[in-house]
């Protein structure tokens, strides 16, 4: 399955188990494990083509993504700087 | 099942010492009139009866870990010296001490106990109060006349208000009053040459930090996590300094000279106002933990090699220039955190570095090659991101390594290929695993994309670029 993030759409994407999802340099996203709640990678802006066993989360801004991890109550590691 | 024990002369007792009793539940000290030291350590007792009538003659009282919860009347203990009560399960108010004007020491740590630090100014042969881990309310008294004070312990309560004057407190050796809501600005330390410890961390003080060049015996200095602001003073003098934490205030100017300091083992000044340049770190070989992240710092990062003791060096959201300096013979090295900075010139080599755990330096301008990452087997983050990389030194990863990010640099397909058959060959199959190349890279060619698809079937999130 390939889900490729639509730009102009300002809700997130939430998309269990990504396979090669592109993302732009201008969108945010993260990935978190569904079943800890932890955050494998923190909100950020990379392009490429990501996979994961994780969830992607991808939206257009970081404060979407605040919100997210917010609502959702999400873990940060216990190793973020 | 509960015991008596009957005394038949009390008034001949002068001396009653119990320890590590489990049955034990009350004393009776009616007719103990020459009772002199009351011992009773670590025990179940809970009440202390007729304590009002006992003798006056007593002088030290150590209750240290029972049960007991009430506070007794010492109003008429003229010839009280010592009173331990730590580590009860006392509630209520402390009670006046005014009534004994001999005593030296004070302790009633660790307990419930809740109301003001009672008057202690008529004490004037005080040598140590502990309060500290109460509930205790309002302010600090004044201590002025307490000239033989060596140790006020009143941390982890509930106090308001400043600290009180300790200019006249000359014999004062220990101060901790470390996670209250005291407010106003630190007192003068001018004098209190024999001072080792200040702790007043974790309140609401303002103003500067004091002058601190006359205490010549200073080993802890603590302050963070208050509202303090201007310049750090001169340390220069303080040659028995060890740990100096002064972060999470708005302390601005430059730090200090720390050349002299060589006992100095922690320097911890993060998320302040500090500009100017990290001073000349050589010779400072005790020192673990340098930690100034979060300033205004510029210039360049001084020479780290013989801090053979270094542990963590973070210093990352800043505004630093010029190279990583060499971390040759940084064996006990754990953390380095420079990332968010304007760093250029080449990585450092990582060689022997092996109880590096976390690299972490994105966001910079570095250039050239990603270096070995051979045979460091405590390395668990490696994050170089948003950087000018350009190649992988390659070899081995430790397979407890479970993040790198190398994302937005300009790797070509060859260093990618090379970094992801080094993350198949280490086979990581427990944790969070995180693996970014994408970005700004070039995408991964032939076995490169067999080896991507590897990490994920093993659980790894991976990001690459598509050719």
């Amino acid at each position: 399955m390939k889900i490729y993030s639509n730009q102009n759409v300002n809700v997130e994407q939430v998309i269990p188990f990504p396979d090669e999802v592109h993302t732009t340099d201008q969108e945010w996203w993260m990935i978190y494990d569904a079943d800890t709640k932890v955050i494998a990678i923190e909100p950020l802006q990379c392009s490429g083509y990501t996979s994961s066993s994780f969830t992607m989360v991808i939206s257009n801004t970081e404060e979407e993504l605040l919100e997210y991890i917010k609502q959702n109550n999400l873990i940060y590691s216990v190793n973020k700087i | 099942m509960s015991q008596t024990i009957e005394i038949t002369y009390p008034e001949q007792i002068q001396k009653i010492n119990i320890a590590n009793g489990t049955n034990l539940y009350a004393i009776d000290l009616s007719n103990f009139n020459n009772l002199v030291d009351l011992t009773c350590t670590n025990t179940t007792l809970q009440k202390i009866y007729g304590f009002d009538g006992a003798s006056t003659l007593i002088s030290g009282i150590d209750l240290k870990n029972n049960q007991i919860d009430t506070f007794f009347n010492l109003s008429n203990k003229t010839n009280l010296r010592y009173l331990n009560l730590a580590q009860n399960q006392l509630i209520g108010y402390i009670p006046a001490l005014s009534g004994s004007p001999l005593l030296r020491q004070f302790f009633c740590s660790r307990n419930n106990l809740s109301g003001p630090i009672p008057q202690l100014s008529s004490l004037t042969n005080l040598v140590e109060f502990k309060c500290e881990s109460n509930q205790l309310t309002g302010p600090i008294p004044a201590l002025s006349g307490l000239s033989f004070l060596k140790v006020f312990l009143c941390n982890n309560n509930l106090l308001t208000g400043s600290i009180p004057a300790l200019s006249a407190t000359t014999n004062l050796v220990y101060f901790y009053c470390a996670f209250n809501q005291l407010t106003g600005p630190l007192p003068s330390l001018s004098g209190l040459t024999k001072l080792l410890v200040f702790h007043a961390d974790n309140n609401g003080f303002t103003g500067s930090i004091p002058v601190l060049s006359s205490l010549t015996n200073l080993v802890e200095f603590k302050c963070e996590s208050n509202q303090l602001t201007g310049p750090i003073p001169a340390l220069s003098g303080l040659s028995n300094l060890s740990i100096f934490n002064c972060n999470t205030n708005r302390l601005s100017g430059s730090i200090p000279a720390l050349s002299s300091l060589t006992n100095l083992t922690e320097f911890l000044c993060n998320t302040n106002r500090l500009t100017g340049s990290i001073p000349a770190l050589s010779g400072l070989n005790n020192l673990q933990q340098f930690i100034c992240h979060t300033n205004r710092l510029t210039g360049s990062i001084p020479a780290l090699s013989g801090l053979n003791n270094l542990q963590q060096f973070i210093c990352n959201v800043n505004q630093l220039t010029g190279p990583i300096p060499s971390l040759d013979g940084l064996n006990n090295l754990q953390q380095f955190i420079c990332s968010t900075n304007q760093l250029s010139g080449s990585m450092p080599s990582l060689s022997g570095l092996t109880n590096l755990q976390q690299f972490i330096c994105n966001t910079n301008q570095l250039s050239g090659s990603i270096p070995s990452l051979n045979s460091l087997s405590a390395l668990q983050q490696f994050i170089c991101h948003t950087n000018q990389l350009t190649g992988f030194a390659g070899g081995s990863v430790s397979n407890i390594l479970g993040q790198f990010q190398a994302q937005n640099n300009q790797l070509t397909s060859t260093p990618v290929n090379a970094i992801l058959a080094a993350f198949v060959a280490a086979n990581n199959t427990t944790g969070v695993r995180v693996l970014n190349l994408g970005g700004t890279n070039s995408a991964p060619t032939g076995q490169g994309i067999t080896d991507k698809a590897t990490l994920v079937s093993r659980g790894w999130t991976v990001t690459t670029n598509l050719i």
